[in-house]
């Protein structure tokens, strides 16, 4: 059988495995044995072994479980709570203050954890309920906190760039500033967004307090100067070519570790807490790259990939027209499929495409990573939805959808805004040591 | 009326969240471990600019530890995802059928990486599976992958039967959105 048709009953399969409700990583890598199996007998179980051990004992990929582990360290150490104070104090008199200081909190708390995830669930434990007792429009504070929390996988450390990364062999330091510029524009739109919402319809915000004093926003800032710190130790490092991603990561789970120690917060249920919520998060992304590197060596037996990339040459396409379509595609499949599938799915497909029309690869990857964000947040699917919805069980999931398209919408200008201007992505990764 | 669940089949689920639970247990260890690894490293290297020899490959093969019981865990916990379209289109008439049926794929896929993950790693150090700087042999990590993998492929299996022997009622184990 040509290998082409069997890249297509591959993916047809997937889809339907998905479908049934086959986890991810098991069904990519269902079809990716089978697969090789069809093109290469002997090398199926082969492969199979080895991509699992292979990613398992990757050292690169150290960077994921050290970046939990500093996301949920910080989240028990009340350092978010801190961050939320400090934004508030700045933010809270303004109108929509509570919502605007969430979405801060959030950008914040996700220079410190790599999954939107945990950013969601972490802010949205402090801020819904200061939102709620405020009197809060449920879908502006709920939409709020959903679309904050996707900033987890564009502001570095970022999952979803060591996932990218990983695929393309691109540098993990270098996506991780990439996504610096972008996190901070779409922090200011989102926070814009929050303005129109409430300059539209006032009763979703009521006031919320007065103005803090200097005093007070400068005590703030001071208390959250051990998030801000280890942020600039990390981030910054690896910047100023101090740090590899993954030394950062050590660094920074470590410095997190210390600071529970010296606010007393490693109490027996905190450290329980941490180690289960790093393990699971840690289990989940795994097995979809254990499916994901199984899948991605049978699209390569099948030489599919290349076949693309010539149909799409000969069409005479621009590589405008190509990222427009791929992206396109993303926010499509974001309403049905979960974010990290899409990546592992279509990226190996994209990339012979996009490097054949010279593409920069890691400003594609912010684009695709903006795309993920609005994934995590697109009905029916939306993961970031159904953690808010964890945690507002009193809001039904019709108000939350209904809070999040303005966010949306402050995404979809965040793409076209980096697509038309590529330095905001690249200005930072070409001036890095 | 619910169905009737044997009793064996709550021992086994028992059993594996005593396993799941000591797999936690490992994980945690490897994971404070990788963490203080990389922090020695980092120190000898800026601070007392002596690099330690090999420290990466002791990072990897703690991570293989760590990415191990994460699985196993993780599996326990309902960690690993799925896509949730099917209920916007059937009930349980229908996900009943579609859910063994996913548990039996996922059980046959585990089972063969399980099998795939220690036949590789009994070959050692003849096939050359070590680490680049300290010779350290892959073996016992590749086996305590395929413990975690064989975990899980346990845990599929049991909530196959569970699923099954709620057949008329609402499975317990449904996946989570």
């Amino acid at each position: 059988m040509d290998t082409s048709i069997i890249a297509m009953i591959g993916f047809a399969f997937l889809f339907l495995l998905l479908f049934i409700r086959v986890p991810v990583g098991l069904a990519m890598m269902a079809v990716g044995t089978g697969g090789i199996y069809l093109i290469r007998p002997q090398a199926s179980i082969p492969v199979l072994a080895g991509e699992i051990f292979g990613e398992s004992s990757n050292y690169s990929l150290t960077i994921i479980p050290l970046f939990m582990l500093m996301g949920n360290l910080a989240g028990v150490s009340r350092m978010s709570r801190d961050l939320y104070d400090a934004a508030y104090s700045w933010l809270g008199h303004f109108r929509g203050g509570l919502a605007s200081a969430s979405i801060v909190g959030c950008a914040g708390f996700s220079a410190l954890s790599g999954s939107s995830l945990a950013a969601a669930l972490t802010m949205g434990r402090v801020s819904l309920p200061e939102m709620q007792r405020f009197n809060y429009d449920n879908s502006l504070s709920t939409g709020a906190i959903a679309a904050g929390g996707t900033l987890g996988i564009l502001i570095p450390p970022s999952a979803g760039f060591v996932i990218y990364a990983l695929l393309t062999e691109e540098s993990v330091g270098q996506l991780f500033i990439a996504g610096v510029l972008p996190g901070v524009l779409l922090t200011i739109l989102f926070v814009l967004t929050v303005w129109l919402v409430v300059t539209h319809s006032p009763a979703k915000a009521p006031q919320s307090g007065g103005r803090a004093t200097i005093r007070v926003r400068v005590e703030s800032l001071a208390r959250a100067s051990w998030i801000i710190g280890i942020i600039m130790i990390t981030i910054g490092g690896i910047y100023a070519g101090a740090f590899s991603a993954v030394e950062a990561a050590g660094i920074g789970a470590f410095l997190a570790l210390l600071v529970c120690i010296l606010r007393k917060a490693l109490t027996w249920p905190n450290i329980v807490d941490v180690a289960i919520s790093t393990l699971k998060s840690t289990g989940t992304v795994f097995l979809i790259l254990f499916g994901a590197f199984v899948f991605k060596t049978f699209v390569g037996f099948t030489g599919i990939a290349f076949d693309a990339s010539l149909w799409v040459e000969a069409q005479g396409f621009s590589s405008f027209q190509i990222v427009l379509a791929i992206l396109v595609m993303f926010m499509i499949l974001g309403t049905f499929l979960e974010g990290f599938a899409i990546l592992v799915l279509t990226v190996p497909l994209a990339q012979p495409i996009l490097e054949a029309l010279g593409i920069n690869m890691v400003w594609f990857g912010v684009l695709i990573v903006i795309a993920l964000e609005m994934a995590l947040i697109s009905p029916p699917v939306g993961i970031n939805v159904f953690v808010v919805k964890g945690i507002a069980p009193n809001v039904p999931l019709n108000t939350i959808f209904r809070g999040i398209w303005p966010f949306w919408l402050a995404m979809l200008v965040a793409v076209i805004v980096v697509l038309l201007f590529p330095p905001i992505a690249l200005y930072l990764p070409n001036t890095m040591f | 009326m619910p169905d009737f669940v044997p009793a064996s089949l709550l021992w086994a689920e028992t059993q594996l969240g005593r396993l799941a639970g000591l797999f936690a247990v490992l994980g945690s260890i490897a994971l404070l471990g990788l963490t203080l690894i990389t922090v020695v490293a980092v120190f000898w290297r800026y601070v007392l600019n002596d690099p330690i020899f090999g420290l990466e490959d002791v990072s990897s093969m703690s991570m293989t530890v760590v990415v191990a019981a994460a699985v196993a865990f993780g599996a326990y916990h309902g960690a690993h995802v799925n896509v949730s379209v099917i209920k916007f289109f059937a009930g349980r008439a229908i996900t009943r059928f579609t859910d063994a049926l996913a548990r039996s794929i996922g059980f046959v896929i585990v089972g063969i990486a399980t099998y795939a993950v220690f036949t590789k790693g009994t070959c050692g150090l003849e096939c050359g599976a070590i680490t680049n700087n300290l010779s350290i042999v892959h073996t016992p990590f590749y086996f305590v992958l395929g413990f975690a993998l064989l975990a899980y492929a346990l845990l599929l299996f049991l909530q196959l039967l569970i699923g099954l022997a709620h057949w008329r009622s609402e499975d317990p184990n449904e996946p989570a959105d």
